[in-house]
């Protein structure tokens, strides 16, 4: 499934990630992600297992989770992580269990093992 | 200064590339093995690092192209496959020709060009210039040695990428993960410059991170792994821990102290809120002075240095200095002044004998033993495992069996078997022709070997084993094994042997070592010009060692040679004929004899002893020196076993053993048979060693040549 967004009958937005979340598209998920946010107070996404993933992907996860956070909004994703994005947050060091500022000094839910 | 760096590096760099070698060579067997890939990488790694510190730019360049490919398959981004290994081999060999080139003069470049060229294309080509990738490898930190860890370091790193870094076409996980390949890393990547969605721009890098990493490389390798990247990128070193600093400490800096030296926290902060008796942390989190991601990477750092100051103080002390980097010419100093002093020595035992003074002949023995302890010493220093040559050997069959169309595998054993440095270096040789001789004409080509009922794949064994005061090195093939009717025939042709000789199958292989002799129907690239061999003899006789071969048709052919554990100083037989004194080495010998005048009469001058009922045949060695002296009543036999065969030499008297500190002769004796050496003795005469196998062979050709006339 391509990258696209929908909304559910709660009002929830669902954004499905497509096949990749790189530089390549980075510009256009950060687009949806934003527009999700500005129209429903849940959003999350829903990934594809394969779902190829590199260092902007991350970024892109947590500058939404700041908006979110500012906007009072929820970020967060449905199923499962997909392994390339855990295999990513491992390698560029972005595991933490630390509490997050940006996120009402919660622990990150992306980045902070509750995956 | 510099020439003495230089000259490390190339050191140095011989080693890594021996060790890079060995690494490919066994990684061909196991293609999946990450230690050895991760060996190779490193190998490379530190090539190119160093040279580039030391002027070597071409070798830095070149190795870099063939390290990325290597990232790409420690990454899991390629596989090894054999292409990869023969372009690998290759550019292990251009380094070297790079490495040894004199200053100066130029290189084939284009065999450079070629390698990389061909490294190229095996690289995964990308579906878009600038994708980013999921693949993520998995991190293995490396090994360390008890060695390693006695030089670690430990270093603050922060790595602030420019904005562009990734548009540009570099991925900074990669770098990250350089750094982890130079030892034990924590990376804590920090989000806290990434702005909400709009302001961010999507294709920047606004990550950065902090790094503490303990390797025992040096800043250099750090900075070597931004090397494409630091004029764009804001990257911190600090030196944090190291375990050459004195006032060390198995806890680590606090929290606090961490924070302002990294200037994420001022002093008076710090003193604010270490005033609320909280938990530190903590209390600069809920103040909101410090990032909780900040907070975290501190105490990463402090987790960090604790674990590896504990770690080092619970490793030996004593592994901090295990090994030292001695140039070889000390050691040859070194023996060479050992060997005079064992002179000396002899002199004083006999001055001291020849006194009778109780106390001074006490000294004197005291002195020996000495002297005794510190040749052994200073020779067992020189010995080096014969393994590290193996690997050529190994590299030698690859390539000549991919050359001739053979299948072949070689297989090593007793790597670990020690002989003297310049022992080894003199083996190479004599081994390379040997094990060319047995690629070329011993192994058969496979559709030969499978009509044989054998495997396709021929083997060539290549080991080593003590055995006395020698080693055996044996070389073994399973291939078709020596024709031996073909070689008496091509013998008799030559004149090499009689027309009635009733010659032993030992002596007829014995004769593929002589000069020009080949069996071999044409010359080819590899061998088969009857040069290789009489070079092997040649070369084992000059280590004062001996070739036995043995072959079966069919089945194949074992060269075996025994070689002395090292060339400076010997045990001997001291003896004396007339006022000539003459060293036989001791390995050699197995008995003494008396030969009475009456033993002479009796053997109607046949020169044959009854040796407790055996007859042994001897040389009088008064007659082949020509030394006119009156012959005593009684003399010696000195029984020694050449090649299996007890052959006695007469002399007038055996001084006894002796520790003979081996001279060689001038060019002008160069050529002259059956005397290996000299030595000085305690008085300062000379005596010359004889070389009794040389001996017997030139005895013997005298006498066919007389029998012959």
């Amino acid at each position: 499934m391509p990258l696209n967004s929908s909304c559910r009958e709660n009002g929830e937005i669902i954004i499905s990630s497509g096949d990749r979340l790189t530089i390549e598209n980075a510009s256009e998920f950060a687009r949806i992600i934003h527009e999700a946010l500005n129209s429903s107070k849940n959003v999350a996404i829903e990934f594809e297992s394969a779902l190829e993933v590199d260092i902007t992907g991350l970024q892109l996860i947590c500058s939404a989770c700041k908006s979110a956070a500012t906007k009072g909004c929820s970020f967060s994703y449905h199923g499962l992580m997909p392994p390339a994005l855990t295999e990513m947050i491992i390698a560029s060091g972005a595991a933490r269990h630390a509490i997050c500022r940006h996120n009402n000094d919660s622990t990150c839910i992306w980045f902070g093992g509750a995956h | 200064m510099m020439e003495e760096a230089v000259a490390t590096y190339r050191e140095e760099a011989g080693e890594l590339l021996a060790e890079l070698e060995t690494s490919l060579l066994e990684l061909e067997e196991t293609p999946d093995d990450n230690d050895l890939i991760n060996r190779v990488f490193r190998a490379m790694h530190t090539i190119k690092g160093s040279g580039a510190m030391f002027g070597f730019d071409e070798i830095a360049s070149f190795t870099h192209e063939v390290e990325t490919v290597f990232d790409m398959v420690r990454n899991g981004k390629m596989t090894v496959t054999k292409r990869l290994l023969d372009l690998t081999l290759k550019s292990r060999d251009h380094i070297s020709c790079l490495l040894n080139a004199p200053v100066g003069e130029d290189v084939d470049r284009s065999a450079g060009d070629e390698i990389i060229a061909g490294l190229r294309q095996l690289l995964p080509q990308p579906e878009l210039p600038q994708k980013g990738s999921s693949e993520i490898p998995s991190i293995k930190l490396p090994e360390v040695s008890p060695d390693e860890l006695s030089n670690e370091s430990t270093w603050r790193i922060r790595f602030r990428p420019a904005p562009n870094i990734i548009m540009c076409g570099t991925n900074p996980i990669s770098l990250i993960n350089e750094l982890r390949g130079l030892g034990t890393a924590q990376v804590v990547a920090q989000f806290d410059e990434i702005p909400q969605l709009d302001e961010l721009v999507p294709e920047s890098c606004h990550i950065y991170w902090d790094i503490i990493l303990t390797t025992s490389r040096g800043e250099d390798a750090i900075r070597d792994v931004f090397i494409f990247v630091e004029d764009d990128c804001d990257i911190k070193i600090e030196l944090i821990d190291s375990s050459g600093l004195i006032d060390r400490e198995e806890g680590y800096k606090k929290l606090g102290d961490i924070l302002v030296e990294r200037g994420d926290l001022s002093p008076v902060e710090m003193k604010k809120v270490l005033m609320l008796q909280k938990r530190f942390g903590e209390l600069l989190v809920e103040k909101g002075i410090v990032s909780p991601e900040k907070v975290q990477s501190a105490l990463v750092e402090q987790q960090h240095v604790k674990s590896v100051r504990k770690e080092r103080s619970e490793a030996p002390q004593q592994e901090a200095a295990a090994s030292i980097r001695v140039p070889a010419e000390k050691l040859d100093q070194l023996i060479n002044l050992v060997g005079e002093m064992v002179t000396v020595q002899a002199h004083l035992s006999q001055v001291s004998l020849a006194g009778g003074d109780a106390t001074f002949i006490a000294i004197s023995e005291e002195v020996e033993r000495l002297t005794n302890e510190l040749r052994d010493t200073a020779l067992n220093i020189r010995m080096l495992p014969i393994g590290s040559t193996f690997s050529k050997f190994k590299r030698l069959v690859r390539d000549l069996s991919g050359e001739l169309g053979k299948e072949i595998e070689m297989e090593t054993f007793g790597a670990e078997t020690e002989l003297d440095k310049t022992v080894i270096e003199k083996l190479n040789d004599p081994l390379v022709h040997i094990i060319r001789n047995s690629i070329d004409h011993g192994i058969e080509m496979p559709e030969v070997r499978c009509a044989a009922g054998k495997s396709a794949i021929g083997k060539v064994y290549l080991g080593a084993e003590h055995s006395g005061d020698s080693v055996l090195i044996t070389i073994r093939d399973d291939g078709a094994g020596l024709d031996r009717d073909a070689i008496r025939a091509k013998a008799l042709e030559r004149g090499l042997l009689p027309a009635n000789s009733e010659a032993s199958d030992r002596e007829i292989y014995s004769l593929i070592f002589a000069p020009g002799f080949s069996t071999a129907a044409k010359v080819t690239s590899v061998s088969g010009r009857g040069v290789g061999m009489d070079v092997v003899k040649r070369g084992i006789e000059g280590l004062r060692g001996s070739i036995g071969v043995d072959s079966v048709r069919g089945s194949g052919t074992t060269i075996t040679l025994k070689i002395p554990l090292t060339l400076a100083i010997i045990d001997s037989l001291l003896v004396k004929i007339g006022k000539d004194h003459f060293v036989l080495p001791l390995a050699s010998v197995e008995e003494c004899v008396e030969l009475t005048r009456e033993d002479i009469k009796n053997s109607h001058g046949r020169n044959l002893a009854n040796v407790r009922g055996a007859i042994v045949p001897y040389i009088p060695l008064r007659q082949h020196f020509g030394i006119i002296e009156q012959r005593p009543e009684i003399e010696q036999i000195v029984i020694a076993d050449i090649h299996g065969t007890k052959v006695g030499f007469v002399v007038d008297h055996v001084v006894g053993e002796h520790q003979t500190v081996i001279k060689s002769l001038g060019k002008m004796y160069r050529d002259v048979k059956g005397v290996s050496g000299a030595t000085i003795l305690g008085d300062g005469t000379v005596a010359l060693i004889l070389d009794m196998g040389t001996l017997l062979q030139t005895i013997e050709l005298m006498e066919l040549s007389t029998k012959g006339s």
